[in-house]
C-alpha cells in the first residue's frame, strides 16, 4: 500500500502546473544583526528573564558554590546530573546537603530517576542571542529527559559561547552535517496559556529554569 | 458632488464621463468574472484619457487599481486596463499628495472620528491621509477609533449573504464609535458609511455619519 | 465529513452566545497588540516576511524532490517514513504500529493532521486509547469538543467553564477557578500518563529535508515528552510541510512564534532527527513519519491554489479576522476555522460540504495584511467563489461547481447587462430613484439588511443627473 501511494503522491506533485519561480530568499535578516560578547549577553539576560527564567552571573570557579544556594534556597532534596562531564567532576567530589542522583551509571533507568528527581543540571552547547534561549545537545552521558522531567532545570552556560543567531550557530557548527538524535533550544520554563491566556508557568516540563551564567 | 466641489474649488478641471456605471467589483468578488469583466470593459474604455482618475471610495479605486491587471489578463483591452489602473486615486490621496491641499476650517468645534475603510487602507495603501486632512482643520477635534482598522462588516453581498455576522461587526464597530465620544464619523467609503449610519440610525444614536468630501467642504466653504 | 447546517447557521448559534462572544473579542484583541509589538520595525518585517514567502515557495517549487530527500535522510537516520493517500491510510499505518507494538495507550501532542485524521475516534473503534497532552487539547478533549482555534484550542471556553469540566471529569479535583491550580491538576494527570504511554504521536511544524530532522515547536513541554519518554514516537505531517534545509527553518522559527502570540521564541524547539541509538539512554526506539496527502496534491496542481499550502500554521489570520473574532472556531464545522479555515477546508473536503465558507468573508484583506508567508487569502476567496459559481470542468478543485445557481447567474447577468451599457443604467438609476424608497423592509435582500440598520435611502436624482446639471464636462 504504502510504495504504491508514494509514487502517486509523487506522481501527481510533478504533474502539477508550474507557476511563477519562487522568489529569490535573501537571508541577509537572518545575519546581520551582530552584537558585541557583551551585547549578546546583556539580551540574553533580559530575554530570557522576561520569560521567568532565573538567572545568576557567576564565574568558573564560584558556580558550585552558586548552585548549592540555588538548591538550598528551592529546598530539592536531591540533584540529577551527570558526574563525568567537566561540571560534574567539579560537583561530584565535594559534600553537598542534597543527594546525587548520577544520569551517567552504568546501568540506570532513567526514566525512573528522572521522574524521581527534584532538581537537575546539566551543560550546554551554549546560547543565542536574538531569540534568547539555550542550545543543548543531549547525549548518552547527558540524557534528553534530564533537562525535561525533573521540576527544577539548572543549566551552565558559559558566557562566550553565546553566538549572535541561531541561524549562526548552525553555520559555524556545521549542523547540517552532523545532527544529534535531539537538538533543543530551550528559552524559558515550562508555560501554557491555554486557559483564558493567563500565564501559568510550569505544565508538563520544568517549573523552574535556572541558568548559570559563567563569566570569562 | 462634494468631491467634484472640492476638485473644482482647488482649481482642477473635472471630467465627469456620463457613461460610467461600476468598477465590476460586486460581481468580480462574488465569483462572477465574466461578468465583471464586461462591465469592467465599459469603464475603461471611458477613462481613455491620459489624466488622473480620481475616486472617491476607497473600494472602488482599490478594484481597478489592485485587480483590473489580474481581471483583464489576457482580454484585448488589457493595455487599456492597466493604465487606467495606474491612473487611479482615491480622493484623499489625491488631495494630500497630488493638490498638497492647505485647508482653513470655517466651522464650530467638534470632535469627530475617523473609519478608515478595508480597501482604501489595505489596497490603496491610504490610512493617514483623511486624518491628516481631518487634523488640518483647526476646530474639529480627531479622537480615534480603539480598532480603526478592523472592518465595518459591510462587505457588498456579504451583509445580505451572512446578515447576522455583518450585524455583529457593525454592531462592534458602531460601539467603538460611540465610545470616543464624537458627535460625527467620518469615512471615505460609501458601502461602509450606508452600512455604519443605518446601524446609528437604527440605535437611534445622536452621531452621526459623514463622507469626508462632504464634511470637508462643508467646514471649508465660503458660504 | 459534512458539518452540522451551514456556517451562517452554526455563527448564528454562536453569536446569540455572549459568554462565547466575549470571551473571543478579548483574547484576539490582546493576540492583536502583542504580535503588533513584535513587528514595530517595518523594515524588518517586510524583509523578513519575504524570506520567509520565498522559503515556502520554493520549498512547493521543488515538492516532490524535497519530500524524496526527505525520504531519503529520514531512512539513513533510521526513521521510519510512511505515505497516505487518505486520512483513512494514514489511521491504517498508524494502528499498524500501533498493534505490531501491542499498544493499549497514546499520549498526544498537539497536531492539527490528527483532526484532520479523526485519529483519536479511529483507534477507540479499535481499543486503544489516544489522550491529548497539550492543556488546550487535553481541555477540548474533556469537552468532548473540536478545537476552536489552532494555536489555542480552548480559548472559546473560560476558566468557569474549565473548572466546572475539570471537577466532573477529574477525580479529585478540588473545585477551584485559579489557572495555576487547574494547569497543576493536568500536570498530575498527565505525568502519569506520559510514563505509562506505550507510544507518543505528534504533529510536525516542519520537516527539514536536508536533515531528516523533524522540528517541534511549544511551550508547555508535552510535544518534548511525547517524543521523549514513551517507547515508539510517530509524528504526523501534511505533505506540505516541508522545508529543503535548515537555514530556512531560521526565518520560519522566528516568523511563527511572532505572529501566533506575540512571542520571540517558543520555549521549546525540539529537533528530532533519529530514534535512540547505540549507548543512548532514553529517547524512542521506533520513530516513524507518516507523509499525508488528503487533497493536497490537486491543490498543489495549480499554481494560484498552490499558495494555500505556504501556510505555516500560525493561527494569526484568525486573530486579525472580524469574522472570527465574532464568532470563533466552531462556526466554521471543520478542523481549521478562520481565514486559513475558508480557503483550506472547501479545498480538501470539498466546495459542497464547505463552499459557503467562502462567503463569509468581507474581502477585507485583514489577512492578508499580517500573513507572515503572504497568502493572498482574499484573492484565493473570490477563486474559490469563481470556482464554486461557475466551475470550469477542468478546475483541480475539489466539486468545482457545485454551488452553481441559475437564478444567481441570471442576476448578475442581468446586473452585468445594465451597467454595461449607459442607457440601460440611465434608466434603471431613474426608476430606482423613484421607486427604491417605496420598497417595503420586507423586499428580499432590504430583510437582512434591515435587521440592525434603517432602510437606506435611494437619490431621487441620480448622481450623473445632478453632475450635468452641474455642469461638469462629459468628456
Ligand atoms: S494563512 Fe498565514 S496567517 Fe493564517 S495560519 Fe497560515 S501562515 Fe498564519
Amino acid at each position: 500500500m504504502s510504495n504504491a501511494a508514494r509514487d502517486r503522491i509523487l506522481g501527481r506533485l510533478r504533474q502539477s502546473t508550474p507557476g511563477p519561480k519562487a522568489p529569490v530568499s535573501d537571508f541577509s535578516i537572518m545575519e546581520e544583526r551582530q552584537w558585541s560578547p557583551e551585547e549578546r549577553t546583556n539580551r540574553l539576560v533580559e530575554k530570557m528573564g522576561a520569560v521567568n527564567t532565573e538567572i545568576h552571573q557567576t564565574t568558573a570557579d564560584d558556580w558550585p558554590l552558586k548552585l548549592a544556594e540555588v538548591i538550598k534556597v528551592k529546598q530539592a532534596k536531591n540533584l540529577l546530573f551527570a558526574k563525568t562531564t567537566w561540571a560534574g567532576e567539579r560537583i561530584a567530589s565535594a559534600q553537598q546537603e542534597f543527594d546525587f542522583l548520577f544520569c551517567d551509571d552504568a546501568d540506570v533507568n532513567i526514566k525512573d530517576l528522572a521522574f524521581k528527581a527534584e532538581a537537575s543540571l546539566t551543560t550546554t552547547l551554549g546560547g543565542v542571542a536574538d531569540a534568547a534561549a539555550l542550545v543543548l545537545w543531549p547525549t548518552p552521558v547527558e540524557p534528553r529527559l534530564v533537562s525535561l522531567v525533573p521540576p527544577i532545570h539548572i543549566a551552565l552556560l558559559e558566557e562566550d559561547k553565546i553566538s549572535n543567531s541561531f541561524a549562526e550557530v548552525i553555520k559555524t557548527g556545521d549542523w547540517s552535517s552532523n545532527m544529534p538524535t535531539n537538538a533543543l533550544l530551550v528559552a524559558g520554563p515550562s508555560k501554557t496559556a491555554d486557559i483564558e491566556q493567563e500565564l501559568t508557568y510550569g505544565v508538563h516540563g520544568p517549573k523552574e529554569l535556572v541558568v548559570l551564567l559563567i563569566k570569562k | 458632488m462634494a468631491g467634484i466641489q472640492l476638485l473644482q474649488r482647488e482649481g482642477v478641471r473635472v471630467i465627469y464621463p456620463q457613461g460610467q456605471s461600476c468598477c465590476g467589483q460586486p460581481a468580480y468578488n462574488s465569483g462572477h468574472r465574466a461578468d465583471a469583466l464586461k462591465v469592467a470593459r465599459q469603464q475603461v474604455k471611458l477613462f481613455k484619457k491620459d489624466i488622473p482618475i480620481v475616486l472617491p471610495s476607497g473600494s472602488c479605486a482599490g478594484m481597478m487599481f489592485k485587480h483590473y491587471s489580474e481581471l483583464f489578463e489576457g482580454d484585448p483591452l488589457e493595455k487599456e486596463a492597466t493604465e487606467v489602473a495606474n491612473r487611479v486615486f482615491e480622493l484623499t490621496e489625491f488631495l494630500v499628495h497630488v493638490l498638497k491641499v492647505d485647508l482653513k476650517d470655517k466651522g464650530e468645534p467638534v470632535k469627530v472620528t475617523w473609519h478608515g475603510s478595508c480597501h482604501s487602507q489595505r489596497e490603496m495603501g491610504v490610512r493617514e491621509e483623511p486624518k491628516e486632512l481631518l487634523r488640518q482643520l483647526e476646530s474639529v477635534e480627531l479622537q480615534e477609533l480603539k480598532r480603526e482598522k478592523e472592518c465595518c462588516g459591510f462587505g457588498g453581498t456579504f451583509a445580505v449573504r451572512q446578515p447576522e455576522v455583518s450585524a455583529a461587526m457593525v454592531e462592534d464597530k458602531t460601539k467603538d464609535i460611540s465610545d470616543t465620544g464624537a458627535s460625527a464619523v467620518v469615512s471615505g467609503d460609501c458601502g461602509c458609511l450606508m452600512n455604519i449610519t443605518g446601524t446609528l440610525e437604527a440605535k437611534q444614536s445622536r452621531v452621526k455619519g459623514q463622507h469626508i468630501a462632504e464634511f470637508l467642504l462643508e467646514r471649508t466653504d465660503e458660504a | 465529513m459534512k458539518p452540522e447546517g451551514t456556517f451562517r447557521q452554526r455563527a448564528k448559534e454562536a453569536l446569540a452566545d455572549k459568554e462565547l462572544r466575549g470571551n473571543f473579542r478579548r483574547a484576539m484583541d490582546s493576540l492583536m497588540v502583542k504580535r503588533a509589538n513584535q513587528f514595530s520595525d517595518v523594515d524588518e518585517w517586510t524583509r523578513l516576511r519575504s524570506l520567509g514567502e520565498a522559503v515556502r515557495k520554493r520549498t512547493l517549487e521543488k515538492l516532490p524532490d524535497l519530500l524524496e530527500k526527505l525520504e531519503t535522510n529520514c531512512k539513513k537516520n533510521g526513521i521510519q517514513v510512511h505515505w497516505a493517500e487518505t486520512t483513512d491510510e494514514a489511521n491504517q499505518i498508524i494502528l499498524a504500529i500501533l498493534q505490531r507494538r501491542g499498544a493499549k495507550k497514546v499520549v498526544k501532542g498537539k497536531s492539527m493532521v490528527s483532526e484532520e485524521m479523526h485519529l483519536n475516534a479511529f483507534l477507540g473503534e479499535h481499543g486503544i486509547t489516544a489522550l491529548e497532552a497539550d492543556l488546550g487539547e487535553y481541555i477540548v478533549q474533556l469537552a468532548e469538543q473540536m478545537p476552536s482555534h489552532i494555536i489555542m484550542p480552548a480559548i472559546h471556553l473560560n476558566r468557569r467553564q474549565i473548572a466546572d469540566l475539570f471537577k466532573k471529569k477529574i477525580d479529585g479535583f478540588e473545585y477551584t477557578e485559579s489557572a495555576v491550580e487547574m494547569t497543576a491538576a493536568a500536570r498530575e494527570v498527565l505525568r502519569r500518563e506520559f510514563s505509562e504511554a506505550d507510544a507518543g504521536l505528534s504533529g510536525v511544524n516542519m520537516a527539514v529535508a536536508e536533515t531528516g530532522t523533524i522540528v517541534l515547536v511549544e511551550n508547555e513541554g508535552n510535544g518534548r515528552m511525547v517524543t521523549t519518554v514513551p517507547p515508539v514516537h510517530i509524528a504526523v505531517t501534511g505533505i506540505d510541510k516541508i522545508v529543503e534545509n535548515l537555514e530556512d527553518v531560521t526565518p520560519i522559527l522566528s516568523l511563527l512564534p511572532r505572529s501566533a502570540t506575540g512571542q520571540d521564541i517558543t520555549t521549546y524547539v525540539n529537533m528530532i532527527s533519529s530514534p535512540r541509538k547505540e549507548g543512548e539512554k532514553d529517547g524512542p526506539e521506533e520513530v516513524h513519519l507518516v507523509l499525508l496527502d488528503n487533497g493536497r496534491t490537486r491543490i498543489h496542481a495549480d499554481p494560484e491554489t498552490r499558495q494555500t499550502l505556504q501556510c505555516i500554521r500560525c493561527g494569526a489570520c484568525m486573530n486579525h479576522c472580524p469574522v472570527y473574532t465574532k464568532v470563533g472556531g466552531h462556526a466554521y464545522g471543520g478542523v481549521y476555522p478562520g481565514p486559513i479555515g475558508k480557503i483550506l477546508t472547501p479545498q480538501i473536503e470539498g466546495i459542497e460540504p464547505y463552499g459557503d465558507l467562502t462567503s463569509a468573508s468581507t474581502l477585507c484583506n485583514a489577512c492578508v495584511e499580517i500573513c507572515p508567508v503572504k497568502i493572498p487569502i482574499a484573492q484565493m476567496l473570490v477563486r474559490l467563489r469563481n470556482e464554486a459559481a461557475t466551475g470550469c470542468p477542468e478546475s483541480s478543485v475539489k466539486e468545482a461547481g457545485v454551488k452553481k445557481s441559475t437564478v444567481e447567474d441570471m442576476v448578475w447577468k442581468g446586473w452585468s447587462t445594465s451597467h454595461s451599457s449607459p442607457a440601460a443604467y440611465s434608466m434603471m438609476t431613474a426608476v430606482l430613484g423613484m421607486t427604491g424608497n417605496m420598497m417595503p423592509k420586507s423586499a428580499p435582500m432590504l430583510k437582512e439588511w434591515t435587521s440592525v440598520r434603517a432602510k437606506p435611502k435611494f437619490a431621487k436624482k441620480s448622481l450623473h443627473r445632478m453632475v450635468k446639471k452641474l455642469g461638469v464636462d462629459d468628456e
